[in-house]
């Protein structure tokens, strides 16, 4: 069963830079053709969710994201094309909208509850676990103009939580509040889809994505790039990404290059990932099997020369660094116009979740100097399985067994 | 599985397979729907309005007592206004009551939709819930005013009639013109806030077009019938006679009156309604 339809959805915002201010401006320009520019939020979007399932879109800042989460709440209606959805949606697009500074946090579980569409009697009834649920019990009676922010979070998060919609959509809201709490807000929502809950998940943080969604749907430029399973989507994001940071990236290696001595003897030309079966992919999951290729084209002629690879986690750490001289093998030598492919395999990837920047060096065979250097030419987004916490996937299996026991007991059983 | 379970089935799957009817419930059922919203935008509004403040809601009865003395020492004292043999303060407080309602009602209800812009852009609901507790809250204020009344009266020895219950119909006509008002400036307001500045000084002419600091029998004649097109004239001169002078209002304009309140209603709904799509993208 459909949840939520969305056919051929496009939405127009009029950019107009001379759109009358006042009353006198807009009698002067009657008749007059005034000067408008189209922008399309959203062109010719379609997709659909079944209920119980969850679907994250995945863009940019600016692709429209927020606008198809404002047209499925029907905050705005389409220019074009039909959004039909069954049942209570209820929207965390901005987390305590409608809290008035003045009133005390129980006040405005109230108020919060009623404008997203709860019944007093509801309220009552769901009070103390929404206050619960938020770890706010001491200062439920302050004015919410003393909270901090993330207390303000997470009191919108807690009403907007206990709504029990057929349908949540959740805009980019688990940025705030502290790890602890962004764990136990997607564990509400995993909780609430068991239950048939539908989910439209909004997020930069792709691991969060993929965790709580099944599907995805890639939004760049307005334009739909991808609807399908999540991990694909993500993949199709993830190439995005990368192709902009290019752009980006491109201006950094120079200033870095500076710093590296390179011969241009040798120019690495891609960095690829690729799983177990030979295919090329962005995004992994934790202990799958995995394969870092390094693609080098030789200018020179070369002696055994020593590829480097790097992964560094999210906040720029280093967290493996290796080369050929350490892992005790030598590549060999190369001519002068020789391509050459340099292949890293990782059995088991033991990271968890994340986004991990991958760069490679190539270097001459005694240290010297370096051929060519790429930092974080590709970026490898890890998706884990959902048993641990920490920086490390370890292969653990855990077994249990009587080791002693009350001898009474045993007698009793005997 | 026999072939009744999977009749039923095969229904069930068609049931669902149809998308929901779009909304097309009239007004009334939206406000019934929204009442507990509504309730809780009322309160906020008065809340908001109080709080943090040493008087609270007796400000509520303190601005139109204190206009009351203002008016009277300039026109019982100084202009010396021919009142019929009413005293001057309760003459004046009968009318500037609901006058302040009016105006406070215009002024808050105007910027309804602009000052609650976080909540239209990120929240779906009705619209119409906003300028109803406007109103709705300034009606709070109306009749902690009207708890004044009855020393006055009492002070004063006004006799007073059954025609006094009037005062309730009246109110309610009053709140349609102002709801009418508020549904029309408020969503003009969203696209040109010029409307902001216009309002005050608006009521603040209209209020001495109506009769409220003098009398309706000070206005001349020949004009009267022009005057009275104004709704607000009917209804504080109604005010005044059912409450103070215990006799009948004007039926005729009161008729006007109630006919204006009404299309100024429908009619600002409607365009309120027209123009509610573009409110998110506007404000």
């Amino acid at each position: 069963m459909k949840a939520i339809s969305v056919e051929h959805v496009s939405k127009k915002f009029i950019l107009s830079k001379d759109r009358p201010k006042n009353l006198a401006e807009a009698c002067r320009s009657i008749g007059k053709r005034k000067p408008r520019e189209d922008f399309w939020a959203l062109n010719d979007v379609s997709f659909e969710v079944n209920q119980g399932e969850a679907l994250g879109i995945i863009g940019h800042n600016g692709a429209g994201k927020s606008t198809v989460l404002k047209l499925l709440t029907r905050i705005m209606q389409p220019t074009s094309g039909h959004i039909r959805t069954r049942g209570r949606v209820s929207a965390l697009i901005e987390v305590g909208a409608g809290f008035h500074p003045d009133m005390t946090g129980r006040e405005n579980v109230y108020l919060n509850g009623s404008i997203l569409g709860m019944t007093k009697r509801e309220i009552d009834g769901k009070f103390d676990e929404i206050v619960a649920f938020s770890e706010l019990e001491k200062f439920i009676d302050t004015p919410v103009k003393r909270y901090s922010s993330g207390m303000y979070a997470r009191l919108g998060f807690s009403v907007a939580a206990h709504v029990q919609p057929d349908i949540l959509i959740v805009d980019e809201v688990l940025a705030v509040g502290d790890a602890a709490f962004q764990q136990k807000c997607l564990d509400h929502m995993t909780d609430l889809r068991r239950s048939g809950c539908t989910i439209v998940f909004v997020s930069h943080n792709t691991s969060a994505v993929t965790s709580l969604c099944d599907t995805g749907v890639v939004i760049a430029l307005g334009e739909k790039q991808f609807f399908g399973p999540v991990l694909d989507a993500v993949d199709c994001y993830t190439k995005f990404v990368i192709k902009k940071r290019d752009v980006q990236r491109r201006a950094e290696d120079q200033s870095l290059l500076s710093a590296k001595v390179c011969s241009d003897g040798a120019t690495i030309e891609s960095i690829s990932l690729r799983s177990a079966d030979g295919s090329a992919r962005t995004s992994v999951r934790s202990n799958d099997p995995l394969v870092i290729a390094v693609r080098v084209k030789f200018d020179e002629d070369a002696k055994s020369p020593v590829p480097v690879i790097h992964i560094r986690n999210n906040d720029g750490l280093l967290i493996y660094d290796t080369n050929s001289v350490m892992q005790r093998t030598d590549c060999g030598d190369f001519r002068a116009g020789d391509t050459a492919l340099f292949e890293f395999a990782i059995d088991h990837l033991p990271l968890k979740a994340g986004t991990y920047p991958i760069s490679a060096e190539l270097a001459y065979g005694d240290f010297s100097m370096y051929y060519d250097s790429r930092r974080n030419a590709v970026e490898m987004l890890v998706v884990d399985s959902d048993t641990s916490y920490g920086l490390l996937e370890l292969p653990v299996s855990l077994s249990s067994s009587i080791v002693a026991r009350d001898r009474e007991e045993q007698v009793a059983e005997s | 599985m026999n072939s009744v379970e999977q009749t039923a089935i095969i229904d069930q799957h068609i049931e669902h397979d149809e998308w929901p009817e779009e909304n097309t419930e009239g007004a009334l059922v939206t406000l019934l729907r929204h009442r507990e919203l509504v309730m809780s935008l009322t309160i906020r509004d008065i809340r908001s309005r109080y709080k943090q403040s040493m008087l609270g809601v007796a400000w509520a009865l303190l601005q139109p007592l204190a206009m009351m003395l203002i008016y009277t020492v300039v026109f019982s004292h100084i202009a010396r206004i021919e009142t019929g043999g009413i005293p001057y303060p309760i003459f004046t407080y009968i009318a500037l009551l609901p006058w302040t309602f009016f105006q406070t009602g215009l002024v808050g209800g105007s910027e309804c939709l602009v000052s609650n812009a976080n909540l239209i852009t990120k929240i779906y609901f009705p619209r119409e819930v906003f300028p109803l507790s406007v109103i709705l809250g300034r009606t709070v204020d109306l009749a902690l005013g009207m708890l004044v009344i009855t020393p006055l009266f009492l002070f004063y020895h006004i006799h007073v009639t059954w025609w006094i219950l009037l005062v309730i119909p009246l109110v309610v006509v009053q709140m349609c013109f102002m709801l009418g008002m508020t549904f029309l400036l408020s969503s003009i307001n969203l696209f040109y806030r010029d409307i902001r500045h216009v309002v005050p000084l608006v009521t603040q002419l209209w209020m001495y077009m109506t009769p409220i600091i003098y009398p309706l029998s000070l206005v001349p004649h020949k004009y009267l019938s022009i005057y009275m097109m104004n709704p607000m004239s009917s209804i504080m001169d109604s005010y005044r006679r059912v409450a103070l002078l215990g006799e009948p209002p004007m039926w005729g304009y009161l008729a006007i009156a109630s006919l204006v309140s009404v299309v100024a209603l429908v009619l600002g709904y409607r365009l309120f309604k027209k123009l509610e799509p573009a409110f998110a993208e506007t404000v």
